[in-house]
């Protein structure tokens, strides 16, 4: 078996895209289950080796980790290949594959099954759905503020359930004070705000200027260094037309930077 | 942690372009009676985070569905005044597993009832397996906090100073 697990690993998170952004970390939460799960989990010496479940039929990611992993076709067949017996606790990894999974197929469920633990078929799936719920509760537990100090699911779950309806409770305050607003300026120029907002947000604006070549306003057009870094961006433009207090013509012009959203 | 500046982004376009048409009273409401300012607004509030993220996630699929479908019922995330049930949603026999938590001590109803009152918490979370709810909970938290820091950010500038 080697050094499989780390090749494994590698070659696992290099061949699987994050659907949507490129960033590190969504990526984390747009990737399968079970991949996060093996960003999660540490890779881990071999104690027992078996499988089970196997999906058959699978292709792309296969030649890469057929080296360790033989498909084996026909769900319920066991192997264990007993290995290096260092720890006796031993760390689990696994690599799932189910057909509700979103994302990538991998060939097959491969758990590795702890010391002195059952290893029927049902006993290993209801182990590799719980490690994969645990995992996803330490994940859940990153999120949470304050959470990361609880120990116990059910209060974990609790904080989780207590945020997300704070969350929402908060969007209803905001929302009501949104409402209460009443003093709007003309939301015409957003159009040609967003535009801009979309290309430069993502990117650095640490010396960003003030567009006043991109459209002018009829008052003041004293350039101004927009706060890096910060939301306010946007708000800051709001902000040069509620001083001015006038309209914003648009111009031909520059208004554009270099890439579009 | 996560890039949310260009979530952030997206968020913020999309929900001050509906703002704006709030604002100037040219919403389309499928409804005969016009919703109250700030409902409309919190309705804006998940469209623009749903939109934003699009099809990829349980919860922002559920959203949008239950916003196009508006109408008579509330267009509103409370999935309590929603029947369950919907079309394409399949059983969550096997989201529940009894057995789960057997060593952990705690007994009875408590993780049950907080399962289940997560799944209506988050759109979408009725139909499917509990670590699929987790991861879709997640997500949803994430973007639920880009969501606030946006309307916050935008309520503070409009407050007289």
């Amino acid at each position: 078996m080697g050094t499989p697990d780390h090749s494994h690993y590698q070659m696992l998170v290099g061949h699987s895209p994050p659907q949507g952004n490129a960033e590190s970390f969504t990526a984390l939460l747009e990737l399968p289950p079970s991949n996060a799960m093996d960003l999660l989990l540490p890779p881990t010496s071999v104690e027992y080796l078996v499988k089970d479940e196997v999906c058959p039929g699978t292709d792309s990611l296969n030649p890469n980790l057929s080296q360790s992993q033989h498909p084996v076709a026909g769900a319920g067949r066991k192997r264990k290949e007993a290995d290096q017996k260092g720890n006796s606790a031993g760390k689990k990894k696994e690599k799932k594959s189910d057909s509700s999974q979103d994302g990538q197929i991998l060939p097959y469920v491969h758990v590795r099954a702890r010391r002195g633990q059952a290893t029927d078929s049902h006993s290993l799936a209801e182990r590799a759905r719980r490690e994969k719920i645990n995992a996803r509760m330490k994940f859940l537990q990153d999120l949470v503020p304050g959470c990361s100090k609880i120990s116990g699911t059910t209060l974990v779950l609790d904080e989780i359930i207590n945020h997300v309806q704070s969350l929402q409770q908060q969007v209803e305050v905001l929302s009501m004070k949104l409402a209460a607003v009443n003093s709007w300026i003309d939301f015409d120029v957003d159009n040609l705000i967003y535009s801009r907002l979309g290309a430069t947000m993502d990117g650095n604006f640490g010396n960003m200027v003030m567009p006043t070549a991109g459209f002018q306003l009829d008052g003041s057009t004293e350039p101004e260094y927009l706060h890096p870094g910060s939301f306010a961006l946007e708000l800051q433009l709001l902000c040069k037309l509620r001083s001015s207090g006038s309209r914003v013509t648009k111009m031909d012009g520059p208004l554009i930077r270099s890439n579009q959203h | 942690m996560t890039n949310p500046g260009g979530l952030r982004s997206s968020f913020a376009r999309i929900f001050l372009r509906s703002l704006s048409r709030i604002n100037s009273g040219r919403v389309s409401s499928s409804r005969g009676r016009t919703l109250p300012k700030h409902r409309s607004i919190s309705i804006a509030a998940y469209a623009s985070m749903a939109s934003a993220v699009g099809t990829r996630r349980a919860w922002s699929r559920e959203v949008l569905r239950r916003i196009r479908r508006g109408g008579a019922r509330r267009a509103s995330r409370r999935t309590s005044e929603f029947p369950v049930g919907r079309k394409g949603r399949k059983e969550p026999g096997n989201g529940k597993k009894l057995k789960k938590e057997a060593g952990d001590g705690n007994e009875g109803s408590s993780i049950q009832g907080m399962r289940k009152k997560l799944r209506r918490l988050v759109p979408g979370g009725e139909g499917m397996e509990f670590h699929r709810l987790l991861a879709e909970t997640a997500h949803y938290i994430k973007c639920l906090k880009t969501q606030v820091g946006v309307m916050r950010s935008i309520a503070d500038y409009y407050t007289p100073v």
